[in-house]
């Protein structure tokens, strides 16, 4: 049998996604299996191939390229590493060599990327301005070309590894093989966590132990996923197609789309990353949190401290920062202080650097003009909050108001629950025009009615919907205990031993009685791994 | 160099007590806009350059922390 037939057998077989059961029921299991009987120091390699089985399972021959992008990413750090090395070099001229390789690196990396992803996208955007300026040109040919799994997000690890390897945060790995784990480990491929290779890579070469503790809080974390990705993202999913694919709709129905995929999402990616966590926890691998209680942020700017957090953090480290104290832009601000004095030079240097990290933002989300948009308008929001939160507290103190008086907290809530609905209607609309057409109809044509009266209609029925609110509330009753900052897991292993078993049964028996399976949904689908 | 140091924060956040605050960035008392506007006015007044990679809750958790990251750039310079 070739290697290609032998690819393809297994793509067709296999579906390992993170929240099917093929991936936690026998996937996971075979590899704690393997990773248990072999000796510590070589588990990491138990490791990397079932990376790679799990990657070749996804995406087939695209893997190639993923191999490809491991062994450049490890090559150009020990570049770096060899430049620091290099004694005989002069302190400028060490400086200038070791960024000329850091540079070339992180443009390889993106220009794969980009070719990937944005050819289409940036190749048809040009000949549309090109025909607007009436000069005759000949249309665009897609390529649709494939990317495989995960690229966006192992671009990312890639680009972090270097620039710390340049800072001289962390030291060159020597070994191919840890630097391919750290790049494809498998229960972060899909959907991240962004991992920074100085966090994990204590844990996740050194082989430890497969532990009762980490095992039982691993399968608990993957169920607490599930119950999120199954319970209430999945019963959601057709009704949010149903509903964004019609044709004619009223306000009301704009609204409730909006908040419905709100909803989808958040239980949709931070279920998975759930499970994802789980699924590190049982090798010993400790991964950062991806989510803390998005909801109860204050603004926009805290919103994006809570959510998609390492995606969040990149962009501080590798963008935000390295942009707002480059030397150009240090310039600019001493100039914009003798001009205009102290309040515009301090905004300058981050306003210019947030409004990279927001448009960076919106792209990494895939060439779309809603993502973009939806970069944008996280930039103007949270421009104008810096802008205006001296004046706003100033107004409290006037008002004798401070942040934790409750007309405050509501103000805030209020605002914060429409800003992000207002971001994902559009980040979710098909087209610009569609998203522009929604908002519009919120404000023009609202109808309850035409909600109250359509409810059957998208797809779920009232067993869907109960389901969905009583396991939404339950979630919403831990993230408050969470934000509260309620021992939660000490208070839950000091319960007698029936309790606990009856609760961890009554959540798995709900998964499955409960849970969306079967025809009209999609279980395998997950929102945050086309990105 | 201390007094200037907590001149220049409690410039920009009068609202931190920075003499017994230790947990400054890991805490996210401090955030990313302030932590640059500190950055600017450090470079200025202690005509040091103060780079992305100088730029962790180590160096900027504390104001002890702060003084030693300073000394150590000027040393540097």
């Amino acid at each position: 049998m070739s290697i290609g037939l032998f690819i393809e057998c297994i793509r067709l077989w296999w579906d390992p996604v993170y929240s099917t059961w093929m991936f936690f029921a026998l996937f996971l299991p075979v590899v704690i299996l393997l990773y248990t009987i072999v000796k510590e120091e070589k588990r990491y390699l138990v490791l990397l191939f079932s990376s790679w089985f799990f990657f070749i399972s996804l995406s087939g021959w695209l893997f190639i390229i993923h191999l490809a992008e491991t062994v450049f990413t490890w090559k150009t750090a020990l570049s770096i590493q060899a430049v620091s090395d290099d004694q005989s070099l002069k302190r400028k001229e060490k400086s200038a060599k070791k960024k000329g390789v850091l540079v070339k690196g992180i443009l390889c990396l993106i220009f794969i990327l980009f070719i990937l992803k944005y050819l289409d996208f940036t190749g048809s955007g040009i000949i549309r301005i090109i025909h607007l300026l009436h000069i005759p040109f000949p249309e665009w040919r897609m390529l649709n070309i494939i990317a495989p799994v995960g690229i966006s997000y192992f671009t990312l690890e890639a680009v972090s590894y270097l620039a710390d390897v340049y800072w001289e945060k962390t030291a060159a790995e020597k070994s191919y093989s840890k630097v391919a784990l750290y790049m494809g480990f498998f229960p972060t491929l899909i959907e991240g966590p962004i991992t920074r290779f100085s966090d994990i890579k204590d844990s996740l070469f050194k082989g430890l132990p497969v532990t009762y503790d980490n095992l039982t809080a691993g399968y608990q974390r993957i169920l607490l996923g599930l119950f999120k990705k199954l319970m209430i993202a999945d019963h959601l999913a057709p009704a949010v197609d149903i509903v964004y694919g019609l044709d004619e709709m009223k306000g009301s129905i704009a609204l409730f789309a909006a908040i419905i995929f709100t909803v989808q999402e958040y239980m949709d990616f931070s279920g998975s990353i759930d499970i994802v966590i789980g699924a590190a926890r049982i090798f010993g691998v400790g991964l950062k949190e991806n989510f803390r209680q998005p909801f109860f942020a204050k603004n926009a700017s805290d919103f994006w401290h809570r959510w998609h957090i390492t995606l969040g953090t990149f962009f501080r480290d590798y963008v935000f920062y390295p942009v707002s104290v480059s030397k150009g832009v240090m310039k600019l601000s001493k100039k914009m202080k003798d001009r205009f004095g102290m309040e515009v030079s301090r905004l300058t240097g981050p306003s210019i650097a947030i409004f990279c990290v927001w448009i960076l933002n919106g792209i990494w989300h895939g060439p779309k003009w809603t993502y973009i948009f939806y970069g944008l308008y996280y930039f103007v929001l949270i421009f104008t909050e810096n802008l205006l939160e001296k004046p706003f507290l100033s107004l409290l103190s006037r008002l004798k108001m401070d942040e934790t008086s409750v007309p405050v907290r509501i103000f805030r809530s209020v605002k914060l629950f429409f800003i992000v609905i207002f971001g994902e209607m559009f980040f979710r609309a098909e087209a610009m025009s569609q998203g522009i057409k929604m908002f519009t109809l919120i404000f023009t044509d609202f109808d309850p009615d035409a909600l109250l009266s359509g409810l059957g209609e998208y797809g779920m029925d009232y067993h869907d919907y109960l389901t969905v609110i009583v396991a939404f509330l339950l979630i919403m009753l831990f993230n408050v205990l969470k934000e509260k900052n309620v021992p939660i897991d000490r208070k839950f292993k000091a319960l007698p031993k029936p309790v606990r078993w009856a609760a961890w049964y009554v959540i798995i028996m709900s998964i499955v009685v409960f849970g969306a399976y079967g025809s009209g949904y999609d279980a395998a689908r997950m929102i945050y791994a086309k990105f | 160099m201390r007094e200037k140091i907590l001149e220049i924060l409690t410039e920009v956040r009068p609202d931190i007590d920075f003499e017994n605050e230790t947990e400054l960035v890991s805490g996210n008392i401090l955030e990313s806009f302030d932590i640059v506007q500190i950055v600017a006015e450090l470079d200025d007044e202690f005509d040091i350059e103060i780079s992305p990679k100088d730029l962790t809750a180590e160096n900027f958790n504390s104001l002890d922390a702060l003084e030693e990251l300073i000394e150590r750039l000027s040393g540097e310079g």
